[in-house]
């Protein structure tokens, strides 16, 4: 047998082991080290959707978009119509968005549509339920569960928390219970505006602040928790709700009306909606007017949060 | 699947070791490749997933940390988070992310590549997008942390590391697997060191077995399959040692027939049957060995068309094809060995099938017959040789006449097949004349013969070989070329007796072999002797002729002879004795009546009885002279030319020469008769006045010349007419004496001259001397 024949095998044998690695198909070919762009690259926007909704700032920003997102996929599954998120920045509130066509629609609080209604004439269309099933919601006053204070009146003199500025029970609403209580913002070491709940509750809990004021079902969360201890809880106001700009034609604005109305967040509409049951309103919406939040209006300029 | 045994068979080493061996490291590196692939596979898809999980897990948990601040447009944020997740981790090739307000943030240094441009917006893949970059793979992931909103978060991940992780889990398998294979040959070598020890120690024992020791035996008694075989192979060797042994009776016995039939001179030859043509020597014996110039132990192997003629080897074939065939043996076939220094060999053969070491083999058996062939030959051309003569000798055994000749020419052409020839006859003279001829116009005899080339071996008394030339008799006699023709040329008769000569020819340039030349010989002496004897015949026949006149002419002597002595007889001794008895009738009378007269009577009577004793002696001399007997031969010629020639008045004159003395009795007789027949012719018809008789006494021949100075005769006529003339006769009857006693006898005479009687006779050793 010839010296070729004898090697065939140890060179099938070796060959056989470079065969052995095989790699995947890059999808694209990409180069990174030229054709670069020096200047600040934006990218281009596909936001086509007819009707924008914007929204309250109230937990994380994300979770609040990712909130409304999920509501807006409902709504345009229900509707048939192609909805959008506007995220309100720090130039252009929600009720900005609201007011200049920006957005049609709306999840705000009370303070906002209040401020909304004034500014433009939005109208609300519905309110949330609360995790009770109550349209209505309140705010509450915590403090670490070490804290001394015990009353709202023991809070003077020290610092105070509060949510977003417009939010109703980060702001409105504690304001009115501090009020009762006969207090004032100077009665507080110092104050601060911490822009939401979520952040007025990390607040507490790390001591910055000896006390904060936020929606009452994140409270009851924490305190259920042991992270936090209520010091107060104020009396039912109308929940948040869903305001329409006014230049959203009526049928449009009554289609999403009765559309809201159906939305069973705990139920067959659940999986469409991104943790509802961390919003004002987890187990859906009931029909709202602009007559039932007289009493906060009234309250709201008051406190200055409405422009007379 | 044969074709893959049969490839797989070629290729691989014979050795069950080795096979064993290339078997295991197949089978391992055959494991450690389906391992490796696996594991490559395993691997890659396990690093991969574990890419893509990361990578999810990284940019859905950087989407997550950067969502809020890619909705407050917190660009130095967001920029730090970029850079610091980038810095803390290798993998990391870029980090892009843009909010619904803000630009695209990323981690280039040097420029966000515009190939990019084409992830964002791009349909989202949950294990990414696999991007071919110049520094190698990488893996796109993608979040949209903001739903609904114009945010997108892009993480590359190179995959370097894993196919780095690959290679060298690929390297360190492969490594292993080779590592196994090495591991697996060296345990596969020991291994089947281990199980082919006993197969080899039994592969040992075959050969030493297969080698003749046929004692060996394997002491393995394992319970194995190897056991199992040594034990087989023992039964084997046990049952082998008894065949072998009864095979070498059984070859001692057939070498003993082989030898017995070599001393009585049969040769044989084994040959191997390979489809009958291609036969291979296995065995040969002494006789066969030494009929081809051979060693046997020197054919053993070769071909047997080596030893065979060409021009037998078809028949030899055809012979050993009928019994590849079926037939039990051949006939007895003829054929030719070719031997070793190039002599042929002719040869009986006959052959038979057998079974010799378990295999076909053909017997050949031969004997030599070349010197029976030779002999054969030998006789067929004596045979053609004989019936040549016999046909020449037939056709010539008759009187010698041309036609006798021509027969014998055209018997002696059929039988060397040819076609022209003549014979030359010589006469008394020495002249020659072409007495027969064939196959020729013309035939003359060239005027130079017998000097011509073909007239010598009349010349010589041998066979002449003459290269036809102008002068030849051929030349001028036939009408085809005779440029390069050539004629025997044999003489016919004894060299002391030429009688002529036998030529004959091609009738075309051919030249004549050994055996026509010979055959040409002997039908020359036989025609030479044919020649003779029809001479000899002739001669005879005149001698007969001659003799019967001799004895005619003898037996009209006698009776003339008779006569006269009955004459003479009657006339004086009848007479005389008649008158005795009247005389002695007278005296028997007287007896009885005149005694008397008795004595007168008697004396009377006694004086006739002499008278008639001289009568009787008178007659008696004449008849046989007593002289010739007592004194010799010159006493009794003189007293019978004195008493014949003298009392006619003829002188008679003597000479005697040599040493005269006594010859033996027959040589005086024949002399004396013939000088008595000459003495009667001289006195007869000669009328001679003288004659002279010489008679020389030499030591071996006595010679006697008797000579007379009559009228002669013609010699030629008298002797031809001898019939006619009694002298002729008696001229012939002295010849005839002189050659009954091997003598010569000349007759010299011519009319008028006289004639001259020569007689010479041989003497023998116990001659007489005075």
């Amino acid at each position: 047998m010839s010296m070729s024949r004898r090697s065939l095998p140890f060179i099938a044998w070796l060959s056989v082991f470079f065969l052995v690695a095989c790699g995947a198909k890059p999808d694209l070919v990409v180069n990174l080290s030229e054709n670069l762009e020096q200047d600040v690259v934006w990218p281009k926007i596909n936001n086509s959707a007819d009707w924008q909704i914007a929204f309250d700032p109230r937990l994380e920003p994300k979770d609040d978009v990712r909130q409304v997102a999920s509501l807006a996929g409902w709504l345009e599954k229900q509707s048939g119509l192609s909805f959008g998120v506007y995220i309100p920045t720090a130039n252009i509130s929600v009720v900005d968005s609201i007011c200049t066509g920006k957005a049609a629609f709306a999840v705000v609080g009370t303070v906002s549509y209040l401020q909304a209604h004034q500014q433009c004439d939005a109208h609300i269309l519905v309110r949330g339920l609360n995790a009770e099933g109550s349209d209505t919601y309140r705010a509450a006053i915590i403090v670490a569960p070490d804290s001394p204070l015990q009353t709202i009146t023991d809070l003077k003199g020290h610092s105070f928390a509060f949510g977003a500025i417009n939010s109703t029970q980060g702001n409105l609403i504690p304001r009115l219970m501090l009020e009762h209580a006969g207090l004032t913002l100077e009665d507080f070491r110092n104050y601060i505006y911490t822009g939401s709940h979520a952040a007025t509750a990390n607040a507490v809990t790390s001591h910055h602040v000896d006390a904060g004021a936020l929606q009452d079902t994140l409270a009851m969360a924490l305190a259920k928790r042991g992270l936090v201890r209520i010091l107060a809880l104020s009396e039912p106001y109308p929940s948040s709700g869903i305001i329409v700009a006014p230049n959203v034609p009526a049928t449009i604005s009554s289609l999403i009306q009765e559309t809201l109305l159906k939305l069973d967040p705990t139920g067959k509409d659940a999986s469409a909606l991104y943790e509802w049951w961390r919003t004002e309103m987890p187990l859906g919406f009931v029909r709202a007017s602009d007559e039932e939040y007289e009493d906060l209006r009234k309250i709201a300029l008051i406190i200055g949060i409405l422009s007379p | 699947m044969r074709r893959l045994w049969y490839f797989l068979e070629k290729i691989l080493p014979a050795r069950l070791t080795t096979r064993i061996m290339i078997s295991m490291v197949f089978i391992v590196t055959l494991a450690g490749i389906i391992t490796t692939l696996a594991i490559n596979q395993i691997l890659a898809h396990s690093l991969i997933q574990e890419e893509i999980n990361s990578g999810r897990a990284i940019t859905t948990s950087l989407g997550e940390n950067l969502a809020n601040s890619l909705v407050e447009g917190n660009l130095a944020s967001i920029q730090d988070s970029l850079n610091n997740i980038l810095a803390s981790n290798s993998d990391l090739v870029y980090i892009f992310t843009f909010g619904p307000h803000t630009p695209i943030v990323h981690t280039f240094p040097n420029g966000f590549p515009r190939d990019l441009f084409a992830l964002i917006n791009s349909q989202n893949y949950s294990s990414g997008i696999l991007l071919k970059t110049e520094n190698g793979l990488v893996r796109d992931f993608k979040y949209l942390p903001l739903d609904g909103s114009n945010a997108e978060v892009h993480v590359g991940i190179s995959e370097n590391r894993i196919q780095a992780e690959q290679r060298q889990v690929t390297a360190i398998v492969l490594g292993l697997t080779a590592i196994g294979c090495i591991l697996a040959a060296i345990a596969t070598y020991f291994l089947s060191r281990l199980t082919t020890y006993p197969l080899v120690e039994l592969t040992h024992r075959v050969h030493q077995l297969g080698e003749g020791q046929l004692n060996e035996r394997i002491s393995y008694t394992a319970g194995d399959e190897v056991g199992e075989l040594a034990s087989a192979f023992n039964t084997m060797a046990d049952k082998i040692q008894a065949a072998i042994q009864r095979l070498s009776v059984s070859e001692a016995g057939y070498r003993t027939l082989l030898s017995a039939a070599s001393e009585v001179g049969e040769g044989i030859a084994l040959i191997s049957e390979q489809n009958g043509k291609d036969g291979t020597l296995l065995f040969v014996n002494h006789t066969f060995a030494n009929l081809v110039g051979f060693q046997p132990q020197d054919l053993i192997g070769l071909n047997i068309a080596s030893v065979l003629s060409p021009d037998s080897l078809d028949r030899a074939y055809a012979a050993w094809e009928s019994i590849h065939s079926g037939e039990s043996q051949t006939g007895i076939i003829e054929l030719t060995l070719a031997g070793r220094h190039g002599e042929s060999h002719i040869v009986e053969t006959a052959s038979t099938r057998i079974e010799y070491q378990d295999s076909a083999a053909i017997v050949w058996f031969l004997r030599d017959i070349t010197e029976r062939k030779m002999r054969e030959q030998e006789l067929r051309l004596r045979n053609r040789e004989l019936s040549a003569l016999n046909a020449v000798a037939f056709a010539m055994s008759e009187p010698y006449s041309p036609d006798m000749l021509q027969r014998g020419l055209h018997e002696a052409l059929q039988a060397l097949e040819l076609n022209i020839g003549w014979v030359t006859v010589l006469d008394t003279n020495g002249n020659g004349h072409v007495a027969a001829c064939e196959g020729m116009q013309f035939c003359s005899l060239p005027t130079r013969f017998p000097n011509c080339p073909c007239g010598r071996s009349l010349l010589n008394g041998t066979l002449a070989l003459v290269t036809v030339n102008e002068e030849c008799l051929l030349n001028s006699s036939i009408e085809i070329p005779t440029l390069g023709l050539q004629h025997a040329t044999v003489p016919l008769g004894r060299p002391e007796k030429m009688l002529g000569a036998l030529s004959v020819a091609y009738s075309m340039p051919r030249s004549f072999d050994e055996h026509n030349l010979r055959l040409l010989s002997a039908i020359g002496r036989q025609m030479g002797i044919a020649l003779e004897n029809a001479h000899l015949w002739e001669e005879l026949r005149l001698k007969e002729q001659l003799h019967s006149e001799l004895l005619a002419s003898s037996l009209h002597v006698q009776e003339g002879e008779r006569k006269r002595i009955a004459r003479e007889l009657h006339d004086a001794t009848g007479q005389s004795l008649s008158a005795i008895m009247f005389g002695l009738k007278a005296v028997e009378n007287a007896i009885q009546n005149d005694p008397l007269h008795i004595q007168p009577l008697v004396a009377r009577l006694k004086s006739a009885v002499s008278d008639t004793v001289r009568e009787l002696q008178g007659i008696i001399y004449d008849l046989r002279p007593s002289v010739l007997d007592d004194l010799g031969l010159v006493p009794a010629l003189r007293w019978y030319a004195e008493s014949h020639l003298g009392r006619e008045g003829v002188k008679v004159v003597w000479e005697i020469t040599g040493k005269e003395r006594r010859l033996p009795s027959e040589i005086e007789t024949a002399l004396f008769r013939i000088a008595q027949e000459a003495i009667t012719n001289i006195y007869k018809y000669a009328k001679a006045n003288q004659v002279d008789f010489l008679i020389t006494f030499g030591d071996s021949v006595v010679n006697l010349k008797i000579k007379d100075d009559g009228d002669g005769f013609d010699v030629a006529d008298t002797l031809g007419h001898h019939s006619q003339d009694g002298r002729g006769l008696g001229l012939l009857g002295m010849r005839e004496r002189a050659e009954l006693l091997h003598g010569k006898f000349w007759v010299e005479s011519s009319i008028g001259s006289g004639t001259c009687i020569i007689v010479e006779l041989p003497l023998q050793m116990d001659e007489i001397a005075l």
